[in-house]
This record gives structure tokens, sequence and C-alpha cells, in this order.
């Protein structure tokens, strides 16, 4: 295998430089709409071997120059309008006329849908939310944009901490890819979410499975990125704001992004958002110290060229978030007396936006360097450097009883963590083969202070991979491989002397995946097979001690080995004449999944007995099915369903595992008026979803069994207002509209309170400058 | 020339952000602030001489080793006794006294008492708003029997009504108890 990719490298390599290099060609073009022949103004027409992008003027009309001779694929987009491309063959100077089909009627809220530059691909099980989808979502976190996404749930911390669950993974077993940088936070505690501004996204990607090979062996669950629109190179000023307000607990957001090219080679783009939110209510009673504050900001710079891309981007990433109070117990007597409590102690009747202990102060930075150079049309190199800082504080309930120390104010528990990346990728782009390969190379480092819960440690992480994949009439293939190394260095201060023991864990990890089309029209039907590992993490190993958020004793094993996955995935997707339908069905083994069981006695301290909780390799299987079917009705009513079933098992102890999400359903309808003048796409959208009961598990293992089954009621219309060139969007959502009472089984906070109630938003999109959209 | 520049501040900037921290001198992990040990020591109210003491001890603090002193509260029958709490945090050199830090924070602190052995524990100080502490208590034994105690140290931050329901538990200690 090894063998083969290394010849196919050098192939490619020596085909590259035989390619001929007269690069003084030229495309003319103009952009025209298929319904009303009208020139098409800011149309993108993007060359996908160089990268290169041109916006069509005023008169519909393009240009590239000092183009090489060679074989292209020229994607159009235009807003409301489905993506054109076509492949040319250019020898000489060449003029093409683009005719776009107009679709405005075709979008549908989150719809599953291929990415158009990976549509070939064989590993293509992945979900876009892109711009127009995300602007009706906008303001909510990462993990209410991608819960949106059949298969992924969200795993909850009260109302305002989410973190995203694939097919029942989450925390360490996904990848988050923040703007091209895999995301290094603390992800390993249950309440601790992603440290991203979604806002900052134009497209926001779930991945399952085969592409994962490139971001890393652990993406067992699946990948997510997150990606900012390109640069506008050659583009005038624009920008636009998003208002957001939310009358469940009085939250404003205010969002907004100014970009500009300087040229056609420069371009930069500043973005920033601020939320701050007042305290939660659920149908019954308001939590008391659940406000939020966030602030957020990015800068990015970019030179473009020919022959290079470079880009700079910076981002800093701020909240601090109150912990509900009656949330934050001592032990198991307090946590029963919680549990039998129907209403929690510490509920207020205040909107107040102030917040005191207990609560979390997270900042994270990140800072990217990337280089692109595109040797000739089937040849690009990237290198990239990033680095990352995160600086997670949390405060207890209560201060220190020690007058001076409690005057201090500082944090129970505070973690700093930097990590540092290089990435280096070569990418091959043929007519029917496409090769990718890369190098990673990681250092972090992590410093505590406060109450100990895991030591301070070093870790280093060097990986190979490459990606094949191939096209050949109606199939697909992809082939990924990898190997990782990962170096960790533990440093604990025992009583004064410092021991710093060592662990290397090294593997293999592999995809392969086939895709086949045109069995019928608008069939595809795909597999994969992969295998991927964990190392495990530092607070797997070492945790020791009392996790107050949880009330839990924590207890790691250092003797863990990696644990390692074996999944096997099919998938249908079929879209044709208004009917849409996907299935995914996915099975994982894991042998030595790394799961946090109960176990008895529980510890006892001065403080009374605590839930004792231990970190324990075990055989499991993960089981998932996930389907959606969408039916246009009638030209203006959309009908729809997804669904998300999924069954964990623990084959050591023969129970289901703990904390898998239940069993959910969704239907909904979208009505689409017609257009009237400057009103555009007015539509009104229903929602009902039904969660069962999780039934699976042993409901004595848990403090409280699982909570009855709920079903939710959502509404959302919206309209785009078409004035002046410019497409300001309104919308407004009313999420749980019954004010349904109701708790779910992965929230956290089940054990202490109900789920947030009704809660209607109204949304502003409003674009300036040179932004349409 | 301009794009070299623009990357070499940048890259400055990103230096001076995330000057590194030291990871191979970590701080101890013992915490701060510890309570290991609760002792209980009762005075006949009828005989200053007649004493006994009960104690919890678990010196290395929660988790690792398991406490080390756990005793069994032993009193006669039918008899008052005066009660006193001290709390000690016995993994620093010198013992930390905990319990004076309960009494000058008395406003935000209180112990609770139960017992299944025919005893009735009473309160006897009072903090700056008149409300129990816990610290000093009366207990009166009945007939001989054998039960449980549970004593709970409530921290109560600004938030103290004489609710024993409220806030987080410091102290929670169930004593076996025999009244012979």
């Amino acid at each position: 295998m090894v063998k083969f990719i290394i010849s196919v490298i050098a192939l490619l390599l020596a085909l590259g430089t035989l390619k001929s290099q007269t690069c003084n060609v030229q495309i003319k073009g103009m952009v025209t709409d298929s319904e009303t022949a009208g020139k098409l103004e800011f149309a993108i027409v993007t060359i996908v071997e160089t990268q290169k992008q041109a916006f069509t003027r005023t008169d519909g009309s393009f240009e590239f120059n000092n183009l090489c001779a060679g074989n292209y694929t020229l994607v159009c987009s235009h807003l409301g309008c489905k993506d054109t491309s076509f492949t040319i063959a250019l020898t000489q100077n060449q003029t093409v006329n683009i005719v776009m089909p107009h679709k405005l009627n075709q979008l549908k809220t989150v719809d599953v849908k291929g990415d158009n530059n990976n549509e070939k691909a064989a590993g293509m099980a992945m979900v876009s939310v892109t711009q127009q989808q995300l602007i009706p979502l906008l303001g909510g976190s990462l993990g209410d944009i991608v819960k949106t996404v059949p298969g992924v749930t969200v795993l909850q911390t009260g109302a305002t901490i989410s973190k995203p669950v694939i097919n029942g993974f989450s925390g360490n077993r996904i990848v988050l890819m923040n703007n091209g940088v895999r995301l290094e936070g603390q992800q390993w505690g249950g309440e601790h979410a992603p440290e991203i501004d979604p806002n900052i996204s134009n497209v926001i990607t779930v991945y399952y499975g085969a592409k994962a090979v490139r971001f890393g062996p652990d993406a067992i669950g699946g990948v997510i990125t997150i990606d900012a629109a390109p640069l506008p190179y050659g583009k005038p000023f624009g920008g636009s704001a998003n208002l957001i307000g939310y009358s469940n607990n009085r939250m404003g957001v205010a969002s907004a992004q100014i970009e500009s090219g300087i040229g056609t080679s420069w371009a930069w783009r500043v973005q920033g958002t601020y939320r701050k939110g007042a305290n939660v209510f659920t149908p019954g009673y308001g939590l008391a110290n659940t406000a939020l504050r966030e602030g957020d900001f990015s800068v990015a710079l970019g030179y473009n060229s020919s022959k290079w891309k470079l880009e700079a981007y910076m981002s800093r990433f701020d909240t601090k978030i109150g912990i509900f109070k009656g949330a934050h117990i001592g032990n198991l007597t307090d946590l029963q007396q919680a549990i039998n409590s129907p209403v929690p102690f510490f509920t207020t009747n205040a909107h107040t936006y102030s917040f005191n202990r207990p609560y979390q102060d997270v900042v994270h930075y990140t800072g990217k360097l990337n280089a692109r150079y595109y040797a000739n049309a089937n040849n690009t190199f990237t290198l990239q450097y990033a680095v990352q800082s995160n600086r997670r504080a949390e405060f207890d309930r209560d201060k220190p009883l020690n007058d001076s120390l409690a005057a201090l104010n500082r944090p129970e528990f505070l973690f700093n963590l930097t990590t540092h990346t290089v990435d280096g990728l070569y990418e091959y782009l043929g007519d029917k083969l496409k090769f990718t390969a890369g190098i990673n190379a990681m250092q972090q480092s992590n410093v505590w202070q406060g109450r100990y819960f895991i030591p301070n440690f070093r870790a280093y992480n060097t990986g190979a991979f490459a990606i094949a994949e191939y096209m050949h009439k109606n199939f697909a293939y992809e082939a990924g491989l990898r190997y990782d190394v990962r170096f960790l260095e533990v440093f604990r201060n025992i009583k004064g002397k410092v021991i710093s023991p060592n662990y290397r864990f090294q593997n293999p990890s592999f995809s392969l995946a086939v895709k086949h089309t045109g069995l019928i029209k608008g069939l595809q039907l795909g597999s994969w097979l992969g295998m991927a590992w964990r190392p495990p993490t530092v607070s797997e190993l070492y945790s020791n001690g009392l996790h107050h958020g949880a009330a839990a004793f924590e207890i790691g094993d250092t003797s863990f080995t990696a644990e390692v996955a074996y999944n096997a995935n099919s998938y249908i997707y079929y879209e044709r004449k208004g009917i849409e339908f996907r299935a995914l069905l996915h099975y994982t083994y894991f042998d030595n999944f790394i799961n946090l069981e109960p176990v008895l006695p529980a510890t006892l301290t001065i403080a009374g007995a605590f839930p004792t909780f231990k970190y324990k390799q075990v055989q499991a299987g993960f089981t998932s099915f996930n389907f959606s079917l969408s039916v246009d009705a009638t030209k203006q009513l959309c009908l729809f369903t997804r669904n998300t079933l999924l069954w964990a098992y623990n084959y050591t102890s023969g129970q289901y595992l703990l904390t898998a999400p239940p069993q959910r359903f969704q239907f909904g309808a979208r009505y689409e008026f017609a257009d009237k003048k400057w009103l555009e796409k007015p539509y009104i959208e229903v929602i009902g979803s039904h969660t069962m009961h999780q039934y699976l598990v042993n409901p004595n293992a848990d403090y409280a069994s699982p909570p009855p089954a709920y079903t939710l009621l959502n509404i959302e219309m919206g309209f785009t207002a078409h004035i002046r060139n410019t497409h300001y969007t309104v919308s407004i959502a009313a999420t749980n509209v019954l004010n349904t009472k109701y708790r779910d089984y992965n929230d956290r906070f089940r054990y202490y309170s109900d789920a947030m109630g009704r809660n209607i938003s109204l949304k502003l999109h409003i674009p300036f400058g040179s932004t349409q959209y | 020339m301009k794009i070299k520049h623009t990357i070499l501040a940048f890259t400055a900037l990103l230096a001076l952000g995330f000057a590194a921290c030291k990871d191979d001198n970590p701080a101890p992990e013992n915490p701060e602030e510890l309570i290991t040990s609760l002792i209980l020591n009762f005075v006949d109210s009828a005989n200053a001489s007649n004493t006994t003491a009960a104690r919890f001890e678990d010196p290395d603090g929660p988790g690792g080793s398991s406490p080390t002193t756990f005793d069994t509260i032993v009193l006669q029958p039918n008899k008052t006794y005066f009660a006193s709490i001290i709390l000690l945090d016995e993994s620093k050199t010198p013992v930390d006294t905990i319990s004076n830090e309960v009494a000058e924070e008395k406003d935000d602190h209180l112990f609770t008492f139960s017992s299944t052995a025919g005893i009735s524990i009473l309160i006897t100080d009072l903090d700056n708003n008149n409300l129990p502490v816990g610290l000093s208590t009366k207990w009166k034994t009945g007939t001989a029997a054998t039960g449980n105690t549970i004593i709970r140290l409530k921290h109560q931050p600004g938030i103290k009504t004489g609710d024993v329901n409220l806030g987080e538990t410091d102290v929670e200690v169930d004593f076996f108890t025999v009244v012979q």
C-alpha cells in the first residue's frame, strides 16, 4: 500500500512538472440569467484548479488573465441560482457564455446537501449548512446550529452550554476545525463547550467517517468544519450585520463583519460578535445565576497572486457563563435532595444580566498563517502554522472559608493550554484522480492552578496521511491512510517532589470508500470502512478528585492503552423531481473504549459520601440509523422528516451505554409564498420533534432515571426584502411554542431543573456596501 | 517585501500574545484549604469530669487512603451533655483549626444535627442575626438505644435563614451512636 502511494506521488510529481508552461492565455465571458436573460452582476466565477475567482461586473462580464494552457473546471455561482460547472480545455484565448438556471424557490431551511467541490468524492457522507441556510440560525451556539443535521444531537449543561454529539460520540471523539485550525480546547469535561463563535462561518459541514483521516486519527465520531467565506479579492468594500433578540432570557446578539479587497491581490476581513443574556426561564420558574456574556472577534488578511496565496488570521473568543446555583451541589445527600424537589432551590423571577459564583470564564486565542503555492493547474502545496491559547477558569459556588484566601477571589480551577501546530499539505487534482498527502505536527502544554484535577503535561503529536480519490465510469473510490505517534510527558508535584512519567502511543488509521451513481437517475449508493484510534487523554489517565460541577468523584487510570474504533457504513441518497431521501446506517466496534462508569462504594469523605465514577476500558458497539426525506407536495409546500436512531452497547458489562442520546423523530412542513415585487421568499415553517424516553439504559445505574419522552413544536417565518440590489433577511422564530415542561436526557441539568420554556427570537440580517446578501 | 513585513509583524504579535508558562514546574497537588477531621467533645452537664469524644479523621483529605479514625458516639442514658465541635486541617503543618474560621463567619454557616438514637440535640450558640450556628450544642439522651447521628455543616453565604436545606454541604459525618 505504502509503496503504491509512493509510486503514485512520484508519478504525479513527474506529470506535474512535465505540463506545458504557456501561461498567457485568457478566458473572457458573460453570465446571464436563464429566465430573464438579464446580465448577472456579482456572480462568482471560480477556476477550481487554481482557486482563482472573479466577480462579474454590472454588464455580467468577467475575465481571467495569464492562465496556463490546460484543462480547467469553471464553477459559476450566484445567490438564488443553482451552481453551474463545466470543464474547458484551454489552449488559446477563449470566450465562454454562462447561463445560470434561476431557482429562487429551491431554498429550503437546513437541508442535507453535498458540497459542490466535493460532490464527486466517494467518501461523501457529509452535510453542509451553507450561508443562506445559516442566516436564520445565527445567534445560536455551534451546538444549536449543527443539531439541525440528522445524526447530530447536543450534550447540554443547562440552556447556555452545549456541545455537539455525532452518532452518539462527543468531546474527544469529534474533531472541530475552526477556519482550518484544529480546535485544541478543553473538551474533556461534559460542561466544556467548544470555544468557537459560529457567526464567523459561511459554511458549517459535518463529515462522517471517510474524509476524517485528513483531520486526525481521533475523528472517530466525525469532523465538524466551520469555515469563513473566501477573502474578497478584487471585490469592493462590503459587509453585513446581524441583530438578534430572544424573549426567554432577554438575550441580545449583535454580530457584524466588514471586508474588502485592495486591488485584486489583497483582501481583509474584520468580524465581531457580542452577546449578552439574562436568566433563563423554564415554563414554571426562572433559574438564578444563568446569565451570560460573550465577546468574540477575528481579523483576516490575505494576499493572492497567480502562484501564491498567503493568509493570516487571528481570533479571540471570550465567554463568561453563570452556572445555575441549584446545580452546583455538594455530596450525595444534596444531590438526592435536588433530584427529589420538583422545583429547584435558587429560582428567580428577575431578568437580571449580572451573575455571580459559580461561573466559568473561558478565553481562547487562535492565530494562523497559511501559505498556498499553485505550482501549476494540477499541483498545490500548502503550509500552515497555528497557535492556540486556551485559558479556562472555573469559580465554585462558595469562596474559601479562610478570609485571606477568599479575598483573592481566585478561580478554584484554572487551566492554561497552549498548542502549536504545523501542517503541510500537497494536493493533486487530475481529471479522474485526486490525491492529497500531508503531515501534521503538534506541540501542546498545560499548566494548572487552584484545586488539583489533572496534572501539567506536555504532548507531542506527529502524523502523516495520504488520500487518493479515483473516478471511473459510475464509480468513485477513495482510500486514505494515516500514521500517528503521540508522546506525552506528565509533571506532578507530590509533597514537593516532581515526578514526570512518559507515555508513547502510535497506530495507523485508514478509510476505504466506494460510491456508485446512476443506477437510477438521481440515486447514489455508498459504503465505507474505516479504522480510527485515540490515545487516552490526560484526564482519562490522571483525573483524581471532586468534580464539583458534576458532584462526582472521578478517578482515572494510568495504565490505559489507546482506544481503537473499527467502523462500517452504508448510505443511500436520492434527489430528483422534488424528492430528497437520505439514509445512513453506521456501526462502530470499539476495542478499549474509554468510558466513565459509576462504581461502588461511594467515596467517603468528611463532606459526606460522593458518587464515584471510574474511567474504564470496555468493548463497545455503536449502531446508528439516520434517515431524512423531503417531498415537494406542491410548488409551494414541502413536507419533510429527519430522524436519528442510536443503540450504544457495552459488551463488557452487557448493558447499553449510559448518556447515549435517545431516539429522535422530527416532522415538518414548509410553505413558501409567491414573491411579490420586493418581497422575496416569504415562508412559514412548522416543525414538531419528538424525543423518546431513553428506555435502553439501566434506569438504576444513574442518579435519576431517564426523563419521559417529550414533543416540542417550533414555528419559524421569514422573508427577504429586496431593496435596491440589497437583500435584507428578517425572520421570527419560536422554539417550544407550547411552553412544554420537559427535561432532556442529555442535559446535565435535568437532575435539577426543567429545560428552557418558550423562546421567541427576532433576527435581522443587513448587508451593506457591495454585499448583496 | 511588503508581504514579508506583514508576516513578520504578525508573527511577532502572536509571540507576544502567547508567552509560554512553565509546565514542568507544577504546583503541589494538596489543596490550600481542606477539612480533614471533625472532633466532637462531650461534657456531662452534671459532672464536668465526665467527658467523652468522637472523631472522624481522614488526614490525606477526600479520596486516597480511607479515613483513619471513625469513632462511635457512646453516651450514657438520661443525661444532658454540652458538646462542642472542632474542625481541623491535619494535612498542614502546623495543623489548621478550620472551626475558628467557621466561628469568624458564623453568619454564613449552620450545623445541623439529626439522630435516630433517641437523643434530642439543641443548638446553643447564635450568630449576629440571632440564627443558630451549632459549634456549641446540648444533647439530651433518653433510654438505652442504638442508631445514627448525622452532623452536617452547611455553607450558606448571604442566604442563611435557619433553613437547613439551603447551601452547599462542607461537612457531613454519619456517626454510629450508642446510648448505654
